[in-house]
């Protein structure tokens, strides 16, 4: 493809446009969509974490139920060592199988009462035991523990979360202050809080908000043996919402929750990375998308852009054909509407250009054709003959001026004739021609007419074909003036008119019919030599054929709506007038320098 | 009806081109599936020493942890009980023919490691030996208690327990195990360091003929016994119960032992005997399934990673770091 061609400018304006329509909507759609992804995380993430919490709160209240539940038996009893209490705590044990033990201690550590009835542990010393130090310090609240390992009874050392309470109760009449113990199972909430999965390496944490200890985490043991750290603190700092942690080596979303009463948080955590993973996957999708787009866009270019100059090319080579003349081309009518609009035009256009070169032809040959002819009548034999007897019969009869006149006339209307061969000469010497050749005809018809010359001034620079007043003086003359009876008049008039020049020849002889009017110019013009039937009548002048020689002379120079005009009336005598665009003689040396 | 024809072609040139693009739509998603599951489905042998028992089933847990976190499956296999080198051996080259992508092995002699680092080589896998010490090359990464070092901290506790005067039983399980016989090594080595120290005896103690209470009790009954060092929980317990037995708990024969059990502890609690030196399996279990992912992934993983221990008395047995150690966290 050529610089600046039309395929070219094509191909890299809707290339160029449409990659950048589609940049445009591909980064807004990549923005959209990593935001929507971006909010999406975050909402799951809140929604899983809310959804732990939730669960967790609902446990706990379930089991702090449990709890006044039994605290209530308990102290309602009349002795704990009673077996119908026993049955009893038993039955609400049953209830729920995560409880793995209860028991009421004594304020001094003594254990009153336990259920089941595992043996404890012989050197027991509960005083130092935590959930034990928080239901003495407040008898009134109730306490959860930590999850660790209970070590009240033998081999056995469960996992639990110990809730606890100062109680009052009932012993052999006697009322004591004592804690109820309650420990829960660790493995529910264990359970509760494993099975959570944010995204595919996102997890859930407890953590204790007083302290920061960690309650769960799925890689606790990991994190005790110093293998895994979580970063507490910062999540410490919220009761609930989300914030980006980049402390560790991978960004992390963090959300937080708090469970009330038990103090414990929930916090989730989910890795930016997976985010990033999906915005990746579509801006990888996007640039796929975007690459492929523009192949297919710059080959859509290419290809219209193609069907678009193709055929102007086409016409751009038939016009180079045409350039270096061969006007027999003819371009294939094809392509969008227009450039097949302009093939159609463009071989009209041929096409008429030969024919007007035909006819250039044509009107040359037809040019060089009358200018012969019109040079024969310039030295028209008969013409001479007539005239040369007409001076040698006057002098003979001593005539001695007349002939001067005679043969200076002659020799003037030959001058003019010839006048360097020039076709185009001034009006002035055309009307010197008339007159000469009038005086010549006037002494040789002796003064059968007279004539007059009636000349606008302002016409007189004008230029005029050579030898146009002749033939129509001639044929006044021979049609007009010779066969009447009575003495002619021959008028020439001259003058200008809407920037033509009108010369008129009028006579007041015959006449013409219309029928001889209309064969005098409608003659064909092939048939030059044959004379009209309204001539052939005439002496043997040819003079039909000169006025048309004339009228056709001035139609092949000025055009079409100039040449002759008649009138005629029989009895009345005949007016010829000529038209053609006045133009002063000094243009004509360039103007028709050229012309053969 | 040339134009016709171009647009006709036009036509079938848009059909091709989005036919085009939603095939290399489904292709990038395609790619994009591929390479989640191209390092995620890795397959990595567990070769153990034996299965039952505290000591390997936290091992176990800590590379379930593992396998979970690095997406991989493990096949675990064993001999029953503690297997000849033989029986290691004929497992570990068993485990083989499924052609994992990476071997993590404990294996209690050199013949065996040797055996493993063969046919491993061979099948030129990563390999991981967890809980073994080896001089032994072309393994990528060692991961292990130092059991010399063990050995003689062990010892030293011996001797600040016995303030530095007495004579000391070793109970070992007679077998050629690596670890055994390092943790041995250290034990004399710091026992001859201290000139009150004396050793009298080693005994083994085998679980496959149950006479290790007999042979504790016949060692008591030769000579005086100040101190006793198990050096496996089998023995240690049978020491323990023999001591109760006896009468001669709550200090007045002092044990240490290595690695802990349910039992061992709950003896601890009653002091029928002292300390507990127990190591970190979960860890050992955690790591050795880490380094073999990391070590498949091409990335560096250290050759040797020492492990610690921790003694265990009856007064920090409780502690709530020590409580993830000794008791299983995850209940089954």
């Amino acid at each position: 493809m050529r610089k600046r061609s039309i395929q070219f400018l094509i191909s890299v304006a809707l290339s160029v446009f449409s990659a950048a329509a589609i940049m445009m909507v591909s980064v807004l759609l990549y923005n959209k969509f990593s935001q929507t992804a971006e909010t999406n995380a975050l909402r799951n993430t809140q929604q899983v974490v809310d959804q732990v919490s939730y669960n967790l709160e609902d446990y706990i209240q379930g089991m702090s139920e449990i709890y006044g539940v039994i605290h209530d038996t308990i102290s309602r009893s009349g002795d704990v060592n009673e077996e119908e209490l026993r049955s009893q705590l038993n039955t609400i044990i049953g209830i729920r199988g995560e409880i793995v033990s209860l028991a009421v201690i004594g304020h001094d550590g003594e254990v009153m009462m336990s259920i089941p009835g595992v043996a404890l542990k012989e050197n027991l010393s509960l005083y130092n035991q935590r959930w034990f130090q928080s239901a003495l310090q407040t008898p009134n609240h109730l306490s959860y523990s930590l999850p660790h390992v209970q070590n009240m009874y033998k081999m056995q050392y469960k996992w639990v979360v110990s809730l606890s309470k100062g109680i009052t109760v009932a012993r052999s009449g006697k009322t004591e202050h004592g804690v109820l113990l309650l420990d829960v199972n660790f493995n529910k909430i264990n359970q509760l809080s494993s099975r959570v999965v944010l995204g595919k390496k996102g997890y859930v944490y407890i953590v204790d908000e007083s302290a920061g200890n960690m309650v769960y985490h799925p890689q606790q043991q990991l994190i005790y043996a110093g293998l895994k750290s979580e970063n507490v603190e910062q999540a410490l700092k919220y009761t609930f919402g989300s914030f980006h942690d980049e402390s560790g080596d991978e960004d992390k979303m963090i959300t937080v929750q708090t469970i009330g009463n038990i103090g414990w948080k929930v916090v989730g955590v989910s890795f930016t990375d997976e985010i990033i993973t999906t915005k990746r996957e579509l801006n990888d999708y996007l640039l796929n998308l975007l690459l492929l787009l523009l192949v297919f866009v710059i080959a859509m270019s290419w290809l219209i852009s193609r069907i678009i100059a193709h055929p102007i090319r086409q016409l751009e080579k038939s016009m180079k054909n045409v350039e270096r003349g061969d006007f027999h081309t003819m371009t294939a009518i094809q392509g969008p509407l227009e450039v097949e609009r302009l093939s159609t035009r463009f071989n009209l256009m041929v096409a008429r250009i030969r024919e007007l070169m035909q006819q250039i032809v044509v009107e040359q040959e037809a040019k060089r054709k009358y200018e012969f002819e019109a040079l024969q009548s310039q030295i028209n034999p008969h013409f001479l003959y007539n005239t040369l007897n007409t001076v040698v019969r006057m002098v003979g009869m001593n005539r001695n001026e007349e002939v001067v006149t005679t043969i200076t006339s002659l020799s003037k209307l030959f001058r003019i004739s010839l006048s360097k061969g020039k076709p185009m000469i001034p009006l002035a010497s055309e009307l010197e021609h008339a007159r000469n050749y009038l005086i010549i005809q006037n002494i040789r018809f002796k003064n059968k007419f007279d004539y007059l010359f009636d000349v606008e001034e302002a016409a007189l620079p004008s230029l005029s074909l050579k030898l146009i007043l002749q033939p129509l003086l001639e044929n006044a003359i021979m049609h007009g003036i010779e066969p009447s009876v009575d003495k002619g008049l021959i008028t020439v008039r001259a003058w200008i008119e809407a920037g033509q020049v009108c010369l008129q020849v009028s006579d007041n002889g015959l006449g013409m019919s219309g029928e001889q009017l209309a064969a005098l110019l409608t003659a064909e013009a092939g048939g030059t030599t044959k004379p009209s039937p309204a001539s052939s009548v005439a002496s043997g002048a040819g003079s039909g054929v000169g006025v048309r020689n004339v009228h056709e002379r001035i139609r092949l120079f000025y055009g079409e709506p100039y040449g002759l005009q008649f009138e005629s009336e029989l009895e009345e005598g005949t007016t010829v007038t000529i038209r053609f665009p006045f133009k002063p003689a000094d243009v004509e040396a360039e103007g028709r320098g050229g012309e053969g | 009806m040339s134009v016709n024809r171009r647009l006709g072609r036009l036509a079938m040139l848009c059909i091709a081109a989005i036919a085009a693009a939603l095939l290399l739509g489904s292709c990038t998603m395609q790619r994009a599936e591929d390479s989640a599951i191209q390092r995620e489905n890795i397959d990595i042998s567990l070769l153990l020493k034996r299965l039952d028992g505290d000591y390997w089933n936290s091992v176990v847990m800590g590379a379930e942890a593992a396998s979970k976190e690095f997406n991989v499956t493990l096949h675990i296999s064993a001999p029953e009980k503690l297997g000849s080198p033989e029986q290691q051996l004929e497992t570990a080259k068993l485990a083989m023919v499924h052609h994992p992508d990476a071997v993590v092995f404990a294996a209690g002699n050199d013949e065996v490691i040797a055996g493993i680092v063969q046919a491993g080589g061979t099948a030129r896998l990563p390999l991981v030996a967890i809980d073994t010490e080896t001089n032994t090359g072309g393994i990528n990464s060692i991961i292990t208690v130092d059991h010399h070092q063990a050995g003689r901290a062990a010892a030293l506790k011996m001797v600040e327990l016995l303030a530095g005067k007495g004579s000391v039983a070793l109970l070992t399980d007679g077998s050629d195990d690596n670890n055994q016989k390092s943790r041995e090594a250290g034990i004399r080595e710091a026992l001859a360091e201290e000139s009150g120290m004396t050793v009298i005896g080693s005994e083994p103690c085998m679980e496959r003929n149950k006479n290790c209470r007999s042979v504790v009790s016949s060692l008591l009954n030769k000579q005086q016994v100040d101190g006793i060092l198990a050096l496996n929980v089998q023995a240690a317990v049978a020491a323990a119960l023999e001591i109760k037995k006896q009468g001669l708990g709550g200090g007045k024969v002092k044990i240490i032992a290595f690695d802990s059990s349910m039992e061992l502890l709950e003896l601890l609690q009653e002091d029928q005997l002292q300390v507990v030196l127990v190591q970190n399996p979960f860890s050992i279990g955690y790591l050795g399934i880490k380094n073999a992912v990391l070590a498949l992934r091409g990335e560096e993983v250290p050759s040797h990673v020492a492990m610690e221990t921790k003694l265990i008395n009856g007064a920090n047995l409780f502690w709530p770091e020590n409580q993830r150690v000794l008791f299983p966290f995850i209940q089954k």
